[in-house]
């Protein structure tokens, strides 16, 4: 053992340890770049620069404590006012020749510089000729094929003769050394070519994947919109999606089977993370395109906001309630499209232009969300799938049970922060070394190939995460027990008016049942299907928690005799898949003619399809009339569509038990 | 000694004797170094071969081609035996009447005899001349004498007795003694004990052990080595062997560098020579003692220099150091014990062994003993190669020695020890030439440069020379080194070409003690100190160039302007006729004006201008 005294503490070593081992053995810290304890110290970087009095020699000299081997009585001063001095020195002069390299920056400034004070012609440089990838290399790889070639003007890292030895894609233990990273920037040899080929590979495929899946997104909706419903999965998004599906079946207290696909969603998430959002999701498509990377928006604990969403659209789906679906992205684009989509197509199908009509505030309404969430893309970009998208809280909380993760290797990370500044999810965290939260990671692979370090992998990894960054917290659950219980306030206020309002309210074909808000949600893809318009979106006629579900409302058009595609298209079964000879026969509401307005053109009688208008003549008011007769009416509204338009129309379709009572009295005319 | 010398030890000093006792004939011998080869000293050779064939005396008469006698300012030389008499600047033309009048009739030839520039005086024997008269020529003594080619001519004077008596007459241990008590320290600039760094050597456990002769001479201007091993190369394989014996090594490496041939052609010769009889390789005279000598070309890299470095060199890797601890002593050439010293302490251990450590020890100052040989240069009349003690001051080297200013000017500073010296000013030069007083003026003895400066060179435009040098010369190693000189030298640059800052005076110094404290090896180490020393000793011109955008030597191109004084100028229109860019323009008879848009500040009108009418701010 040897003794020395490293800042005035005695400590014994080992003999062969160096001054640099034993002032870390002492708790004493000294600055280190060109230094890795399992490579042969090289003394370039001059940073771990200590002051040395040898037992008897009143000599002090200034020498590099990495490769000083510890001497029995040696005096060590590692912050003497000289070692600090030309430490920052040297500190100064590394970072002016790499002004740009985030690594080189945190350590001068941890030196006392901040920035370089000599100019520079070649800022993007990055190799600060540490020589610890040449060591690596020959001590490591055993390859001895990196070198350090030149004096110093013109000195650089490269292999013999400057001739790409072909065999560095395959080795790349270089890499995992480099202090800065420019490793892999090297015009010969190329380092790390073929990992970062791999992973761009994977980025394209996802690319690939995400704008085929966007592409038949909106194919889905077009043939939507065009009523073209052969294409057999017409509804696909909806039935994979896991957040729809256990929604619906809380709130409708059933199990749905049309949902199965929503297994495949689960069994990806569990084997890949949160891929659905970075491979599949449509709206992260779109929401991909635009805004800022990174973490701009200053309040990232909002994150946890989509954990509160998504308990909360749960809790509400337990008490029957599926109102908060409005956030749920799919819908959000079904609604917006739709909203767009089919006026647009509506417009374009007319000859005559002017007789085109724009629809009500109450129709745009339902694209209110994709707007807002456009809008918000712009604070950042997926803003929508960062802090509020329920969907992706599901499938993130998944993630963290996933069997493939994103991994930072922590040996090379050099903390330069690039792949934090691309993460479009700004999921990568420089507080927590650039790992990121499995919740937030949406496996899009952008980081891994622009990292310098190729430290970037998306290996099989332990299956539970827990303590990420944004996990749901108590105050996350907290939070949800106060909007459930706000939200249930809100709905126990749903008697009386409200209540009578609601039961006013006309639903789709064989979607009558108590239940329909239970099990609707409020994807509004019926209400693209409807050829007619005779289904649209309700305002808040039926209370809060009917927002945006399907009204049927025959005075845009009636529900068609030829078509049941409204129960088609219904992922959830809230509006029954009804075959055409069922849908003709679902009872919609009752029709009623108001003889005080009409003007007996007769028109209803002449178009019902099921020849439910008899003609009578009305005590106190002269003329024959059409009238409905009791039985036969489905409520379909054709009747309603035809009737000549005025102030008010004489013809309503009531729902079936609240029919007002007739006041005239009436006799069928006998020919 | 009880033991009888071995046959082959006897042989040798047979031989001697018979050459010793060879009738000396009278020798006609002119310097065939590097510098009076440059001048065409082999042509010169060539005539004299021809006129003495011509005058039928070639049978009595010896023409000798031998080393560098040193006095390179004057060449080519030529020397006339036995009398001694020194002819200069002799061109072939000369040679048929110096063999007709000097050599055979004993006259002397006026016209080509030396001229005291100070009084005048010709002067007709080389030991008479100044330059050679105030000299102690230890080492460079047999150098101008002896043949460099011939074996022969070194055993004459006595050549591998030394050897002889470290072989036979001493132990090993007996040599450290001898040098110890010599108190000679290593001639390669920082002045190490040679016996102390031999005896740990010699101490050092590992076999085999290796000894080194640095000839890496890469300091501008300095060729003290050089003309060392062209005056005499088996003074330094004597040197080598009893050192070797001395320490215990097998083997030994001449590290020479490759840009002198001529130094080259002749170590390899000698090693050649001694091998063949019997100096080199097995049995060395048959006293059982083995050792070979290797000749390693350096490639053109002055880091080199740095022992750390010539070593990964000898071993085939890049000439890059590496920190020490471990010594050389310890964990040298491949991991080996190893010594390693520079080329003229390892021609001094002959002359030691021969003489003894007391007889070297008389010589110098208390602390730097012996000798010390110099190579100076610069604005002085007598360049060339000088031998003189240590403790000589700087102003009797310089003026009587060096003759003083070469053209009048008055001299400024004197840099010594090559880009890792510094500038020592002339208000100084009561120092004396030893280790300590030349570090303590902030320059070192380096291998022994010396570049004398007039007024007319600029500081800091020299430290710029320097800075760009070591910038250069730098192996990129280490940060200091590497980025630190860089630094150093754009900011020198800036000042030169009128873009310098307050600070930048502060900042250089700063830069400069740091560089100092941080470097990895001796050139980062030292590459500093023409800023340092030019600094201190030359501030107000660094703050001329800095405040006032001015260049007081008139040197630095974006800071003067040449211009004509007219009551000067007689407008004879030499300057115009000289002046590469006719910026210089006038009619014959009246003063002529200078044009600075187009003037390239070269200088050349100032230099004709018979009437000092061109001036320079």
């Amino acid at each position: 053992m040897v003794n020395l005294t490293i800042n005035e503490k005695t400590i014994s070593v080992p003999e062969g340890t160096t001054v640099l081992e034993a002032a870390q053995k002492a708790g004493v810290y000294i600055p280190t770049l060109c230094h890795r304890p399992e490579l042969t110290p090289y003394g370039a970087c001059r940073l771990c620069l200590v002051e040395i009095s040898r037992n008897g020699n009143g000599r002090k000299t200034v020498t590099t404590s990495c490769n000083m081997i510890a001497e029995e009585g040696m005096s060590i001063a590692t912050d003497t006012p000289e070692v600090v001095s030309t430490r920052k020195l040297m500190a100064d002069l590394i970072l002016s020749r790499c002004p740009e390299v985030p690594a080189i920056q945190r350590l001068a400034a941890s030196l006392g510089v901040d920035k370089p004070s000599f100019p520079t012609d070649h800022p993007e440089e990055d190799c600060i000729l540490c020589g610890l990838c040449v060591r690596a290399c020959d001590e490591k790889a055993n390859q001895h094929l990196l070198g350090l070639v030149g004096r110093a003007p013109d000195r650089k890292l490269t292999t013999a003769f400057g001739q790409d030895p072909g065999i560095c894609d395959d080795c790349n233990q270089c890499i995992e050394y480099c202090p800065t990273g420019a490793i892999t920037h090297l015009p010969v040899p190329k380092i790390g070519e073929r990992l970062k080929a791999i992973a761009t590979r994977w980025k394209r495929a996802r690319q690939v994947v995400q704008y085929a899946a966007l592409l038949l997104f909106l194919g889905l909706i077009y043939s939507t919109l065009r009523g073209e419903l052969q294409i057999v999965p017409i509804n696909l998004f909806s039935r994979l999606n896991p957040l729809q599906a256990v929604a619906a079946m809380i709130g409708g207290r059933e199990f749905i089977g049309n949902y199965w696909p929503v297994l495949l969603t689960i069994a990806v998430t569990l084997l890949f993370g949160r891929v659905w959002c970075g491979w599949f999701c449509p709206l992260g498509a779109v929401l991909e395109l635009f805004g800022r990377v990174g973490r701009v928006f200053r309040w990232q604990g909002f994150r946890q906001l989509k954990y509160v969403i998504l308990f909360t659209v749960l809790v509400m789906a337990a008490f029957g309630s599926l109102a908060y679906l409005y956030f749920e992205p799919i819908t959000i684009f079904v609604r917006g499209l739709t909203a767009i989509a089919k006026p647009a197509l509506e417009y374009l199908a007319l000859e005559d232009k002017a007789e085109f009509a724009l629809p009500g505030a109450s129709w745009w309404l339902i694209a209110l969300p994709f707007v807002l969430v456009l809008l918000l893309n712009i604070v950042e970009r997926r803003f929508w799938c960062r802090y509020l998208c329920p969907l992706g809280a599901l499938v993130g909380l998944a993630s963290k049970f996933s069997w493939v993760k994103r991994f930072v290797n922590q040996k090379s990370c050099v903390k330069c922060g690039e792949c934090a500044s691309l993460c479009t999810m700004g999921a990568i965290s420089d507080k927590r070394d650039f790992t990121s939260d499995p919740a937030e990671c949406i496996m899009c692979m952008d980081c891994a190939a622009p990292c310098p370090k190729a430290a970037i992998t998306f290996p099989r990894g332990k299956l539970v995460s827990w303590n990420n960054e944004f996990d749901p917290t108590r105050r996350e659950a907290l939070a949800t027990l106060g909007i459930g219980a706000i939200s249930l306030g809100l709905l126990a206020l749903d008697v009386g008016k409200v209540k009578a309002a609601k039961a006013s309210v006309l639903r789709p074909p064989g979607a009558q049942s108590e239940d329909f808000l239970s099990k609707c949600i409020r994807c509004d893809q019926c209400i693209a299907v409807c050829p007619k318009k005779a289904l649209v979106p309700d305002s808040l006629d039926g209370g809060w928690d009917s927002l945006w579900t399907p009204k049927f409302d025959p005075f845009s058009g009636g529900c068609d005799y030829e078509c049941n595609r409204c129960g088609q298209v219904c992922p959830s079964g809230a509006i029954p898949p009804l075959s055409l000879e069922e849908k003709r026969k679902a009872v919609i509401g009752t029709a009623q003619v108001n003889f005080e307005t009409c003007v007996r053109c007769m028109d209803c009688l002449q178009y019902c399809p099921y020849e439910c208008f008899e003609e009578v003549e009305v005590e106190g008011l002269r003329g024959v009339f059409p009238k409905v007769k009791p039985e036969g009416c489905v409520g379909c509204g054709i009747c309603v569509e035809v009737c000549p338009e005025q102030e008010e129309r004489a013809i309503v379709v009531y729902p079936v038990d609240s029919v007002p009572v007739d006041r005239y009295i009436t006799h069928p005319v006998v020919d | 000694m009880a033991k009888p010398l071995p046959t082959e030890a006897q042989e040798l000093e047979k031989r001697r004797q018979e050459l010793q006792n060879q009738p000396s004939r009278p020798a006609i011998r002119i310097c065939g170094g590097t510098g009076c080869l440059a001048l065409g000293s082999d042509e010169v050779a060539a005539a004299f071969e021809t006129a003495l064939n011509e005058q039928g005396v070639e049978a009595n008469i010896e023409l000798k081609t031998t080393g560098c006698p040193g006095f390179c300012e004057q060449g080519p030389l030529l020397v006339i035996h036995p009398h001694r008499i020194l002819y200069t600047h002799v061109k072939p033309k000369d040679a048929a009447e110096i063999v007709a009048k000097t050599v055979v009739k004993g006259e002397i030839i006026e016209r080509l005899l030396y001229e005291d520039p100070r009084t005048g005086e010709r002067i007709a024997h080389e030991q008479e001349v100044p330059f050679y008269k105030l000299q102690k020529r230890i080492l460079l003594k047999d150098s101008g004498v002896i043949d460099p080619r011939k074996l022969e001519d070194y055993l004459a004077v006595g050549g591998y007795r030394a050897l002889h008596k470290a072989l036979f007459e001493m132990s090993p241990e007996d040599i450290i003694e001898e040098v110890k008590k010599s108190g000679l320290r290593g001639r390669g600039g920082a002045g190490f004990p040679t016996a102390v760094k031999w005896e740990l050597c010699r101490k050092s456990p590992g076999k085999p052990k290796y000894i080194i002769c640095n000839a890496d001479e890469g300091d501008p201007g300095a060729f003290q080595d050089r003309g060392l091993i062209e005056g005499n190369p088996h003074s330094i394989l004597e040197g080598m062997i009893i050192g070797a014996y001395a320490i215990g090594a097998e083997e030994g490496f001449v590290y020479i560098r490759n840009e002198y041939p001529l130094a080259v052609e002749l170590i390899s010769l000698a090693v050649k020579q001694a091998k063949e009889a019997g100096l080199l390789g097995k049995n060395i005279l048959g006293s059982g003692f083995d050792f070979d000598i290797t000749i390693q070309l350096g490639a053109g890299a002055f880091v080199c220099g740095e022992e750390t470095a010539l070593m990964a060199s000898i071993e085939g890797r890049p000439g890059e150091p590496h920190a020490r601890p471990p010594y050389p002593a310890e964990s040298g050439l491949w991991g080996k014990p190893t010594n390693i010293n520079n080329t003229k302490t390892w021609a001094w251990v002959p002359h030691i062994v021969k003489n003894g450590g007391d007889w070297f020890a008389q010589m110098g100052t208390e602390k730097s003993k012996g000798t010390t040989i110099f190579s100076v240069v610069g604005k002085i009349k007598n360049t060339g190669l000088v031998e003189v003690p240590m403790g000589i001051s700087l102003r009797s080297l310089i003026e009587d020695i060096g003759g003083g200013a070469s053209n009048g000017k008055k001299l400024k500073a004197v840099q010594t020890g090559g880009p890792s010296g510094g500038c020592i000013p002339e208000s100084l030069w009561h120092l004396p030439v030893d280790y300590d007083s030349l570090k303590e003026a902030g320059s070192m003895m380096g291998s022994g440069g010396m570049i004398v400066m007039d007024e007319r060179t600029c500081m800091v435009d020299m430290a710029r020379y320097f800075l760009n040098f070591s910038k250069f010369e730098s192996c990129g190693k280490c940060v200091a080194c590497r980025e630190g000189v860089r630094r150093m030298y754009e900011i020198l640059d800036y000042i030169t070409r009128g873009y310098g800052q307050e600070g930048d005076i502060e900042l250089l110094e700063e830069m400069g003690e740091a560089i100092k404290i941080g470097a990895l090896c001796g050139l980062g180490q030292t590459a500093p100190n023409p800023v340092l020393t030019t600094i201190r000793y030359f501030r107000e011109e660094y703050e001329a160039h800095i405040r006032e955008k001015k260049c007081p030597a008139g040197v630095c191109k974006s800071l003067i302007t040449y211009y004509i004084v007219a009551e000067n100028c007689p407008g004879c229109g030499l300057c115009a006729r000289y002046c590469a860019e006719h910026a210089i323009t006038g009619e014959k008879g009246k003063p002529y004006v200078i044009d600075p848009q187009i003037c390239g500040r070269c200088g050349v009108c100032m230099d004709v201008c018979n009437f000092n009418a061109v001036v320079v701010e």
